[in-house]
Formats: C-alpha cells, sequence, structure tokens
C-alpha cells in the first residue's frame, strides 16, 4: 500500500541521521581507525569538509536535474547502459540492508540473548522492515521522529547519569598521533558514511530544503559522534576504544535510582534503528528495481528486492567472518567514491556532453 | 499486494457489496387519481398494517391523510391537521383550491414537503410526516407531525464530563440536528441530508462549516457517503469503513462523539461531522490520534492540571499495551533488567507455578476478559456479581492454589485499570495487548521493540482526508503542539483557530 508524496526536508534529515547512528553506535576506534578518542574527535571537524568534497558531483548532478531519481538520470544520460549502474547500485543498496540486518543480529546474539535463533530475528526483522517499506515513505519517515525522541531520551539519561564518570584525563590531545593520523580518522567516517549515497538517492522525494536537510542531518550527526566519542573515551578509557559496542557497554553501567541499568533502553532504542535503516534501504532498493527491471518485473519490485536482502542476510547472519569481510570491504571507502564520486561524475559528464549534441549511445 | 491477490480481493468486495434497487417501482410518479394512488401505494407497502389512512370527503374534493402509526402525534396530527382540514373542506370547490389553501393558509405551511413519487412517499412516511393526498392532484404534501417515542436527551454515558453540558445526543438525527445548532449559531453552518440504505434507507446528515471545511474534502467525503451500497444502516460504524482509506490498522482515522459540544468544537475547527439516524453515536473526520487522549474536561480545568490529566492518559495507554509484554519478556528472556529487590520477588512468586510466564499472562488476561464481556452484556445485578466472584478467583484462590504469581495480578489489574483510561481505545489496546504478550514471550524485547516499530509505522501511515492521523506530532508543528501533550491557557489558544487543512503534513485542500 504505497502511498504517494514527498516528505519534508526536517523528515530527511532525522531519517538519514537516525540511519547514520545506527552503525555509530557500533564504532570502535582503534580496530576500525587505529585512532584515540581524543583524535578521533579532532577529526570530527575535517570530516564534514571530506563529505563534501565527496558528494559535490551528486550535488551538482541534483542542481541539474532537481526533480529527478539517480537511476532517472542515468537513462537521460546514458540511455540503456545507465540500467547496468541501476542494477550495481541496487545490489549495493541490497547489501547494505543485508548489512544492517546481520550486523543487528550479531549484537544481539552477543549481548542480550543467549544462543537466539538468528535467523528467525533477521527474518522477523526483515519482516518487520517489509512491512514498514510497503507501507510507504511517508510511514516510516514519520515514524522516525518517535525514534529522535527515544534516542535523545536515552542519550540524555545515559549521558546525564555518566557525568560523575567522567575522567578527562583520559582523553589524548588531538595531535598525539599526529596529523596522519587525524586525516585518516576525517576519511574513516566519510568512507563509512552510506547515508551520502541513501540522501541523494532521497533527494528527489524531499518537497524541499534539500540544503538545509544536508545540513541539519551532519550537523546532528557530528554533534551525536562527537558526545559519543567523548563519553566513550573519557569514562571507558582505552578499553572504550576497543570494545565492539561501546554505547552499549556505557549503558550496561548506567544507574539511575531503582533503574539499575540502561541497556535494555539502548536496545529498544537500537531496535528502532535497525528496523529504520532496514526499511529505508529496502524501499530505496525497491524504487532503484523500478529503473532498470523489465515491466512485467518492475510491478514485482518489493518482493525481489526483499527476496535479495533474505538471501543475502541470511548467509551473513550465518558467519561473523563474512559479516566483519563485508564491513572491512566498505569501510575501505572504495565503494562509496565509486557511488558517490565516479558514478554521478559519469552521469553529470554524459549529461553535459549530450546536451552539446553529443548523445551518448 | 501481489496483482493476483489485488484482483481476487476486489473481486470479492465488488460482489459482496453489490445491492439491487428492489424496492423502487417502476412507475413511480404520484397519479391523479386518489384510488388508483392508494392501490399502488398498498401493494408497494403489500398491506402493511401499519399504515394509516383517513379519509376527508367534501363537497368539491376527496383527500386522504396518510401517516404510519406510532410515528407521529396524535395531538398534532389532529389539532394541526385532521380537524382544520375537515373544517375547511365544505369550503373548497375543487382540488386545486384545497391545495392552495394548504401551502398558503394551513397552520403547517411552514412544515410541509412537496412530494412527486411514491419513493418519497414512502420516505417521509417512515420518518414519522403525515401525508396528505387529493384527488385529482399528482403530488403529494408531507407535514412535520414526527411524535414517535424517544430516549430523552441525557448525559452520554460514554463521555462523562466534571463540568461542561449534560446533554448527549439521542438517536433521532433530527433533534441532534438542533443540538448542533443552537450552539452554533452561523449561518455558515450546513446540514447535508442523504439517505444511506437500499432497505434502511436511512437519514446520514454530513455537518460542517461551508468557510472552515476544506471543499474538496467536503465534496470527497459527500461522494464516499453517497456511492456506499448497503442494505441496512443500523449504526454510524456502518459507514466508518467506507470513509476511512487503507492500510488496515488498528487505529481509525474516523472519530466518534456522543457530545454536541464536542462535535461543535471539532467541526470548527474543520472537520466534517456525519449524524446518522437512529444512533446518538456521531462520526467525525478527520480524527487525530491523539484526540483519543482529548476530553472537553481539558479545556475547562486550568492548563497545568490538563496536562497533567493528558500525560496521566499517555502513560496509561503505552501501560496498557506494554505492560503484560515487557513483564513477560524481561521475566523469560532478560531477567537481569529486573532490579535485585525486584527480581528475588519475582523469582519466589513465579517458582511456585506450574504455568511459563507467557502462558500465565495470556491465560489471566484472557480470564479477564471473558468476565469482563459476562459483566457488561448482564443485567447490572448479575454483573456486579461477576466482578466479585472475578476478584475472588483471580485475585485470591488463583495466588493461593499456585496457580498464578502474585506480580501478574498485580500486572492484570494495572492493566485492566489503564485500559479504562481511554474507552475509544480499548478495542485496539486489547488485541494489541495480548499480542506484545505473544511477542514478548517468544522474542523478549527485540519482538517488543519490533511490534512497537510496525504499530508506529501502522500508525503514521493512517490519514483521511489527506491529513496524518499522527499529525502534529509528526509530521512536527511547534504551533500545533499548544494542544498536544500540552495544553495551553485560552488566552493563547484563543488568538486563532488552528483548522486541520493547516496541519503539518495535511494535504486536504488537494
Amino acid at each position: 500500500m504505497e502511498q504517494e508524496g514527498k516528505i519534508s526536508g526536517a523528515q530527511g534529515a532525522v531519517l538519514l541521521f537516525l540511519c547514520r547512528i545506527f552503525s555509530l553506535l557500533t564504532l570502535t576506534l582503534r580496530p576500525e581507525q587505529q585512532v584515540n578518542g581524543g583524535t578521533a574527535l579532532f577529526a570530527l571537524v575535517f570530516a564534514p569538509l571530506s563529505q563534501l568534497l565527496v558528494i559535490l558531483p551528486g550535488w551538482l548532478l541534483l542542481r541539474r536535474f532537481p526533480d529527478r531519481s539517480l537511476p532517472e538520470i542515468g537513462v537521460l544520460a546514458l540511455g540503456k547502459w545507465a540500467k547496468v549502474f541501476s542494477f550495481l547500485l541496487w545490489g549495493m543498496l541490497v547489501l547494505l540492508c543485508a548489512g544492517t540486518v546481520s550486523e543487528f543480529q550479531f549484537f544481539l546474539s552477543a549481548s542480550s540473548y543467549e544462543n537466539p535463533p538468528v535467523y528467525l530475528f533477521a527474518a522477523l526483522l526483515l519482516a518487520a522492515a517489509g512491512y514498514g517499506a510497503y507501507l510507504g515513505l511517508e510511514a516510516f519517515a514519520r515514524f522516525s521522529l518517535f525514534v529522535l525522541g527515544a534516542f535523545l531520551l536515552s542519550f540524555g539519561l545515559i549521558g546525564g547519569s555518566l557525568l560523575p564518570e567522567i575522567r578527562l584525563n583520559q582523553l589524548l590531545p588531538p595531535l598525539a598521533e599526529g596529523w596522519e593520523k587525524v586525516g585518516a580518522s576525517a576519511w574513516a567516517f566519510v568512507a563509512k558514511d552510506w547515508e551520502a549515497l541513501l540522501f541523494l538517492l532521497l533527494a528527489p522525494r524531499l518537497r524541499r530544503g534539500k540544503k538545509s536537510c544536508y545540513a541539519a542531518w551532519n550537523l546532528l550527526y557530528l554533534a551525536a559522534a562527537a558526545g559519543m566519542i567523548f563519553l566513550s573515551s573519557t569514562v571507558l578509557g582505552e578499553y572504550g576504544g576497543l570494545c565492539r559496542y561501546p554505547f552499549f557497554t556505557l549503558a550496561s553501567l548506567t544507574e539511575i535510582s531503582a533503574l539499575e541499568r540502561l541497556d535494555s533502553l539502548h536496545m529498544a532504542v537500537w531496535s528502532f534503528l535497525a528496523f529504520l535503516r532496514t526499511t529505508l534501504t529496502l524501499w530505496l532498493a525497491k524504487e532503484v528495481w523500478k529503473s532498470f527491471a523489465p515491466k512485467k518485473w518492475a510491478e514485482q519490485s518489493f518482493w525481489f528486492s526483499l527476496g535479495a536482502v533474505a538471501g543475502l542476510s541470511f548467509v551473513l547472519t550465518g558467519d561473523v567472518t563474512r559479516l566483519s569481510r563485508l564491513g572491512q570491504g566498505i569501510g575501505t571507502g572504495i565503494p562509496v567514491l565509486l557511488f558517490l564520486v565516479a558514478l554521478p561524475l559519469l552521469y553529470l559528464i554524459a549529461a553535459v556532453l549530450r546536451k552539446k549534441g553529443k548523445p551518448a549511445e | 499486494m501481489l496483482p493476483w491477490l489485488k484482483k481476487l480481493t476486489q473481486a470479492s468486495m465488488e460482489q459482496s457489496y453489490q445491492v439491487f434497487d428492489s424496492d423502487v417501482p417502476k412507475d413511480n410518479k404520484i397519479k391523479p387519481s386518489l384510488s388508483e394512488n392508494m392501490i399502488a401505494l398498498r401493494s408497494l407497502l403489500e398491506n402493511s398494517s401499519d399504515l394509516q389512512a383517513k379519509a376527508i370527503e367534501g363537497e368539491g374534493c376527496t383527500v386522504r391523510l396518510l401517516a404510519c402509526e406510532g410515528m407521529t402525534s396524535q395531538q398534532s396530527f389532529s389539532e394541526l391537521l385532521a380537524e382544520p382540514l375537515t373544517k375547511a373542506m365544505p369550503q373548497m370547490k375543487n382540488p386545486q383550491q384545497l391545495l392552495e389553501w394548504v401551502r398558503v393558509h394551513s397552520a403547517l405551511s411552514m412544515d410541509q414537503q412537496e412530494l412527486y413519487t411514491y419513493t418519497e412517499v414512502f420516505q417521509f412516511l417512515m420518518s414519522g410526516f403525515a401525508v396528505l393526498l387529493i384527488d385529482g392532484i399528482p403530488l403529494a404534501l408531507a407535514f412535520g407531525l414526527q411524535g414517535f417515542s424517544y430516549r430523552s436527551i441525557s448525559e452520554p454515558s460514554g463521555e462523562v464530563n466534571v463540568r461542561g453540558s449534560r446533554e448527549g445526543f439521542v438517536e433521532p438525527v433530527r433533534i441532534n440536528m438542533t443540538m448542533i445548532r443552537r450552539r452554533l449559531k452561523t449561518p455558515k453552518l450546513k446540514f447535508e441530508l442523504f439517505q444511506v440504505g437500499e432497505k434502511s434507507r436511512t437519514d446520514v446528515c454530513m455537518v460542517y462549516l461551508t468557510d472552515r471545511a476544506s471543499e474538496s474534502f467536503v465534496t470527497r467525503t459527500r461522494r464516499r457517503l453517497q456511492s456506499i451500497r448497503m442494505d441496512i444502516v443500523l449504526e454510524s460504524a456502518y459507514l466508518q469503513p467506507f470513509l476511512e482509506k487503507r492500510p488496515f490498522s488498528f487505529f481509525s482515522g474516523v472519530g466518534t462523539t456522543e457530545r454536541p459540544d464536542t462535535l461543535c468544537a471539532k467541526i470548527a475547527e474543520g472537520r466534517i461531522a456525519v449524524l446518522v439516524d437512529g444512533t446518538p453515536f456521531a462520526l467525525i473526520l478527520p480524527y487525530l490520534f491523539n484526540e483519543h487522549f482529548q476530553t472537553l474536561d481539558d479545556y475547562t480545568h486550568r492548563p497545568y492540571y490538563a496536562v497533567f490529566i493528558r500525560v496521566l492518559k499517555y502513560l496509561a495507554f503505552y501501560f496498557t499495551i506494554l505492560l503484560p509484554g515487557l513483564y513477560v519478556a524481561i521475566g523469560m528472556f532478560h531477567p537481569e533488567l529486573f532490579p535485585h529487590a525486584l527480581l528475588s520477588k519475582v523469582a519466589a512468586a513465579e517458582q511456585s507455578t506450574p504455568f511459563p510466564l507467557m502462558i500465565e499472562a495470556l491465560l489471566i488476561h484472557l480470564i479477564y476478559e471473558i468476565m469482563r464481556e459476562a459483566g457488561l452484556r448482564l443485567p447490572r445485578p448479575i454483573g456486579h456479581a461477576i466482578g466479585i466472584v472475578g476478584a475472588l478467583v483471580i485475585g485470591d484462590a488463583a495466588v493461593t492454589a499456585g496457580l498464578i504469581g502474585s506480580p501478574m495480578v498485580m500486572v492484570v489489574a494495572l492493566t485492566a485499570i489503564s485500559s479504562f483510561v481511554i474507552p475509544s481505545l480499548y478495542d485496539s489496546v486489547t488485541v494489541l495487548k495480548f499480542l506484545f504478550i505473544l511477542a514478548g514471550g517468544f522474542f523478549g524485547l527485540f519482538g517488543i521493540t519490533l511490534g512497537m516499530a510496525m504499530l508506529m509505522v501502522n500508525l503514521c501511515a493512517v490519514s483521511v482526508g489527506g491529513v496524518p492521523a499522527t499529525s502534529p506530532a509528526t509530521p512536527f508543528s511547534l504551533y500545533a503542539l499548544r494542544d498536544l501533550y500540552f495544553r495551553a491557557g485560552w488566552r493563547s489558544l484563543g488568538k486563532r483557530t488552528l483548522k486541520v487543512e493547516d496541519l503539518p503534513g495535511s494535504e486536504m485542500g488537494r
């Protein structure tokens, strides 16, 4: 029951911010970025600048074709060859969606359940996300505001109750490991920023305020990232950079009066975030599928996308090594460069050439 | 949805709502001949014994006064119609003169309708009008002399208020219309009457303010109401599904009220109300989710108290649907989340019971619902007895026998009390409560949060007339927030009336 229509820039910003937070909750500074908290905090200042550079081709493309989606622009610029790129884009979205499902299953089995039926849990999450995607963008974008409220509440409660535990001397100077590490850390933030791609795909569905959506989403993210890195570095110290779920560990340490720990609250919020990210990526995959599939199959875009995500997430859920390999592959930044820089640049050049009277084959 | 499934469901829907207009005679027009008309009417009514016909004969003309037994006021009928007509008849030289006299000079000239078809005659007769047929005239005159007995105006049992009017809607639609008109004396208030129901021909009245309600929304609602194909309409709930939009949801975008003052406040915000003859429950559309948590008392109490009550209601709602499920989920999967003092008590209580927590919760809630249902349908004195038996059986005997733990009794009691805080959501929360017990029992906290996410997305997808049911919480409006979780004072609320059309995310005007 897809609802027609668009969402506001504010809703888009909240949606993207929450999707980004999902990845932030698993951020482990030492294994992923090989930096300490102070350096990572300093790198956050440069991360938006790097991201701005990465998203520039996509942004120019959106300015040229404000109401067209990326696959539609591809067809205008490259003709039928664009379908190949759209297929790759769909594959990437399916991978992201399946990665989210598997990552969340891994979190559940590592933290809250003893020997959980992971395949069943993955199926449940997919079924719920499938239902969300079926109801349409407007429905889950509206829901995202409730999740934002829940996230801010839990973040505030956990952060507030940990204030007495903060040890500032655990925060190393930003340049203790040199400028090179600052640059590497800033790039690491951008390399995992798949929400920038989601933004490009979502932009035509925003009623207005694309710029403010982009700015608000990034500012919110910076504030949350800074808060989380600061808390995990100053409360957990060196261990914060090593443990797999630093914010979950912080939530377990929290004590508020009779509520002796807040990890349940954190788990609930993270479930909402996983649901939102899976739903959004699945919905976008479904939309991209329509752009390249034959008409007969395009009508079944939802089922094809859901089937692909289910298959892939079952493969990933069963093996942690595969999941971490996927994370490492994505973390290199090459996929981001391909889909956020190379692809929009290709479309942009092709579109310019086509306008000059040299249509591409 | 899969195309073949879509086709199948659509076909079955169309089939089930296909009705035939078998009641309308082929030759429907009223004839000049009185005897011909009487034969036609009697045969169309299959000689039904509730049709009363009084013949009055004069020199120049003959008339028949028709009424349905028990539907007209006997006193008004004889004083205002039969008696003056009997006196006037000898002076009438021809049928045309009599018709003019009735039209212009009779005491009932204000409240009369000219009818040209048998269908109209039936409609008015069965709504309590008296109908006059004159020999030689191919039309009938209907007079508003309704005198059927109906329940007098009283305080609505489902929406009791501490302050404010004690009037509630009654069954006859026309009396309900007057209750609204008395409260909104503006010429912009419009009533649109039409009939719905092939057999019942129920009067349905659409009420709105022409300067507040969106024109396109009014047109769409009118079209939807007029396109309803049903045999009988006995209650406003029959029409509700036709005014709602998909998807299926536990929460409706169409609300109900028994209070004329509430209804007036709603239509003043640009909403449309639908009154149905035979029921005191009026429909209001669009109806936002937060309106379930608002009552007229919120606006008569001081703002700080109104805010307190609203927060309490939201808490009660979440309590009802989540408390049993959360208790089961934490008890079965995450006992470490119980504070230590509570954990030992819960563990001690549950150790002596034979059932797992989930079965225990399902069982006890099911028993409670059975007893509630039994108490509701039985005569009051017996209903009280059911309550006593329930309290003894559940509260004492089951715990003493070791069938259920005492913390579970607390959970049931808290859930039951909370569920009555918002009566309009009772049916939704009852089913949801069971679903969350199952989700918590099978999948723990993950099941609960996932279920909650699905429920919320479903709620967010509900919109009526293009207005999202969750507005103005999401899509968010800071201005509209003054009457959502909080209630601003009247100095602020009275400055500008917020129309539903202006709510964020509204596409009502499109």
